[in-house]
């Protein structure tokens, strides 16, 4: 069964009670609140995901509740629980569904250690996958927002998930989180796309997620080979510009990226130097959405031969 | 040429021994190291740290040299001047002792006659 063929009134009651347990790629996450924004956005943006059965086990359980005392009525907070524990700060209310978002990236990135994690997007065309790993700000998210609207497939705008077995790219299909004038910019050039109501004035500023496409939740267990590392930095006015990347280079800038390259020791190296051999590694500068999507495009046409 | 290693972590450096011209020196025989070379460039574990190291190609050619055998500097300068087809002259000379440094105090090698 998919989250969109669950009734509103059975949706709430599952989040509001015992849990709505989703399948994103490898991992079931069971997420409890009562909370309507969160409700709302994540009837809007995970309607294509499975549901996992009310008593199954997840790999992880997050509830976000209203804040006690009087941050219930006068400016309103939320806290995040994990397993019982609260790790973060309450934030304001209406950032209860970014704060969900962020808590599932944490989740994977603190504890699925049977994946080499870097901080990156990937996206993927006929089975060859693109990583695009980036600090926040370099246009990242952005770039693969628009590239999964021009015929790339979405495995994850946020974390690249290896295989540590065969160096394989994962689907997560999840929400991609965009920033600030990073939103203005995707609405325009794909009016098409759905997103959650903003939330304003986050850490990030300015926040809204992009729905996942459902041909990309669909076919979100097929994992993808890497093909191309390309690190991305967004530059205003710029021609797109795409160098080529020393592959040791390369490498070294990924493990700095990486959230659990160090705690993996040589098998870390093993299959991150996997994937720098398998890949053709380069620096890209861009400005404008459309030019960046061209060169992408010539990059696959070319592999294709 | 920089034979200044970049590394993905902080590397864990030991007390360097100033290369003798006649000393000889050899791989550390309680590291271990694992290569990926992509036609010179080239990265290294080092398994007791962790780290993961980016070295010049004449760096990585020099330790490349002690993991075949012991050399003294004059050794490893005849070596890699006929190898590399170019002059073993003191430039070379004191380029091989800044690398021999370097490793030195990665650890990574040592003297075989420890002063």
């Amino acid at each position: 069964m998919i989250l969109g063929q669950l009734s509103a009134g059975d949706l709430a009651r599952r989040l509001a009670g015992p849990g709505l347990a989703i399948r994103t790629g490898p991992f079931s996450i069971r997420m409890r609140s009562g909370i309507d924004s969160l409700q709302t956005a994540v009837a809007l943006l995970y309607d294509r995901h499975s549901v996992v059965d009310e008593d199954a086990f997840c790999d992880f359980t997050l509830e976000i509740v209203p804040a006690r005392g009087l941050r219930r009525w006068v400016r309103p907070q939320v806290r995040l629980f994990l397993e019982g524990q609260a790790p973060f700060e309450p934030l304001p209310r209406e950032h209860a569904f970014p704060l969900l978002e962020w808590s599932m990236n944490w989740c994977i990135s603190a504890q699925a250690h049977q994946y080499l994690l870097l901080h990156a997007a990937v996206v993927a065309r006929a089975g060859v996958a693109m990583v695009l790993p980036a600090p926040p700000g370099s246009g990242k998210s952005t770039l693969c927002a628009g590239l999964i609207h021009r015929g790339w497939r979405l495995l994850s705008d946020e974390m690249a998930l290896i295989s540590l077995a065969g160096g394989e790219l994962s689907a997560l299909a999840r929400p991609v989180s965009l920033k600030n004038e990073s939103v203005r910019v995707i609405r325009e050039f794909a009016p098409e796309a759905v997103f959650s109501a903003e939330a304003r004035d986050t850490s990030k500023g300015t926040v809204a997620h992009l729905k996942p496409k459902a041909d990309d939740v669909a076919c979100m267990d097929e994992p993808a080979r890497p093909r191309w590392i390309v690190f991305p930095r967004y530059l205003r006015d710029a021609p797109a510009t795409l160098a080529p990347r020393p592959k040791a280079d390369a490498m070294l800038e990924l493990g700095r990226n990486a959230f659990n390259y160090a705690l993996l020791g040589q098998t870390g190296f093993e299959v991150l130097g996997g994937v720098i051999s398998a890949s053709d590694c380069y620096d890209f500068t861009y400005s404008r959405l459309d030019e960046a999507i061209e060169i992408f495009d010539a990059l696959f046409r070319q592999h294709r031969g | 040429m920089n034979p200044q290693p970049r590394s993905a972590a902080a590397g864990g450096a030991e007390p360097a021994v100033a290369p003798r011209p006649q000393a000889r020196w050899r791989k550390n025989p309680r590291r271990q190291f694992h290569w990926l070379d992509w036609g010179g460039d080239s990265v290294v574990f080092e398994l007791r740290s962790g780290h993961t190291y980016q070295f010049a190609p004449m760096v990585a050619a020099v330790m490349a040299c002690f993991e075949e055998q012991a050399r003294s500097v004059d050794e490893l300068a005849a070596a890699i001047g006929s190898d590399l087809g170019i002059a073993a002259d003191n430039e070379l000379r004191l380029a091989l002792v800044a690398i021999v440094e370097q490793l030195s105090g990665l650890g990574w090698i040592e003297p075989i006659d420890r002063p």
